[in-house]
C-alpha cells in the first residue's frame, strides 16, 4: 500500500472520529441551549463554518501523527514532491469533493424551498461537509489503486 | 517478482487508452535498471513509474519523453499508439 493510500485511510478515520464528536457537541448545545435554529440563525451560520476549521485542524493532525508513526514504524518517507500524476489524481479527488458537497448543498436548499425544518436542513449540511472530507480521500485511495 | 511481457500484444491488453509502453521491457534491457532508478531519471516518484508500466496512466508528452531519454530509445521505440484502439476503447 503506497504511502498517499495509507495516509487517507488515517484522513477518513480522523474525519469520521473527529466531525462525530464535533457533531455531538454541537447538538449538546443547541439542546442544552435550547437554540432555535430556525430563529437564531446565526447559531445555523456559526456551527457550520467551524465545521471547516474543524475539518482542517484534523487533517493537519491527523497527517502529523501519521507521519510521526510511519517514519518510526514503516522507516518510510513523505514524498518530496508533487510530480503529474499526483497532481492529476488530486484534481480528481478534489472534483469529487466538490460534487458531493454541491449535491448536499442544493438538497439543503431544495428542503429549505418545501419549507423543512431547518434543523434538519442544519444535519443535512453538517453531514453533506463530513461526506465531502470523506470522499476527497477516498477518492485519493480509489484512483491510486486503479490509476487514472 | 516482477513479470516480463512477452507478446506485444499482452502489452496492448494491458493499456487502458490507446497507448501502450514497453517500460518494463526496456528497464530489463538496461542492466534490469530498478523503478527507483527510473523514477530519480524521469524526476517522478517511483508510484508514477509503477502506474505507467502498468498502464494504469499515460504519462504527459513531457515525461514521455523524459522517460525514453532515461532509455536513451526514441519515445516510439519506448511508447506506442494503437489507432485500432481508439474506436475500441473510445477514446
Amino acid at each position: 500500500m503506497s504511502y498517499q493510500e495509507k495516509r487517507s485511510i488515517v484522513a477518513i478515520i480522523g474525519i469520521i472520529i473527529g466531525l462525530v464528536v464535533y457533531g455531538i457537541y454541537v447538538l449538546n448545545k443547541i439542546n442544552n441551549g435550547n437554540i432555535d435554529l430556525s430563529v437564531e440563525l446565526n447559531y445555523f451560520g456559526l456551527y457550520l463554518l467551524l465545521q471547516i476549521p474543524v475539518l482542517v485542524v484534523i487533517q493537519i493532525v491527523t497527517k502529523i501523527i501519521f507521519d510521526l508513526f510511519n517514519r518510526t514504524y514503516e522507516k518510510e518517507e513523505e514524498p518530496k514532491f508533487m510530480d503529474e500524476y499526483d497532481q492529476v489524481i488530486e484534481l480528481k479527488a478534489v472534483r469529487n469533493f466538490s460534487w458531493v458537497f454541491l449535491l448536499g448543498f442544493y438538497i439543503g436548499m431544495l428542503l429549505l424551498a418545501l419549507s423543512v425544518s431547518v434543523e434538519i436542513v442544519f444535519i443535512l449540511l453538517f453531514i453533506s461537509i463530513m461526506l465531502s472530507g470523506i470522499t476527497l480521500n477516498a477518492s485519493y485511495i480509489y484512483y491510486y489503486r486503479r490509476g487514472v | 517478482m516482477h513479470r516480463t511481457f512477452t507478446t506485444i500484444e499482452e502489452v496492448f491488453k494491458m493499456a487502458k487508452g490507446a497507448t501502450s509502453n514497453l517500460v518494463r521491457k526496456c528497464r530489463f534491457l538496461n542492466d534490469e535498471m530498478t523503478q527507483n532508478d527510473l523514477a530519480k531519471k524521469a524526476g517522478v516518484s517511483r508510484q508514477t513509474v509503477v502506474a505507467v508500466e502498468k498502464g494504469d496512466y499515460t504519462p504527459s508528452l513531457e515525461l514521455a519523453f523524459r522517460i525514453s531519454y532515461a532509455f536513451n530509445m526514441p519515445l516510439e521505440e519506448v511508447f506506442k499508439f494503437h489507432p485500432e484502439l481508439v474506436k475500441k476503447k473510445g477514446k
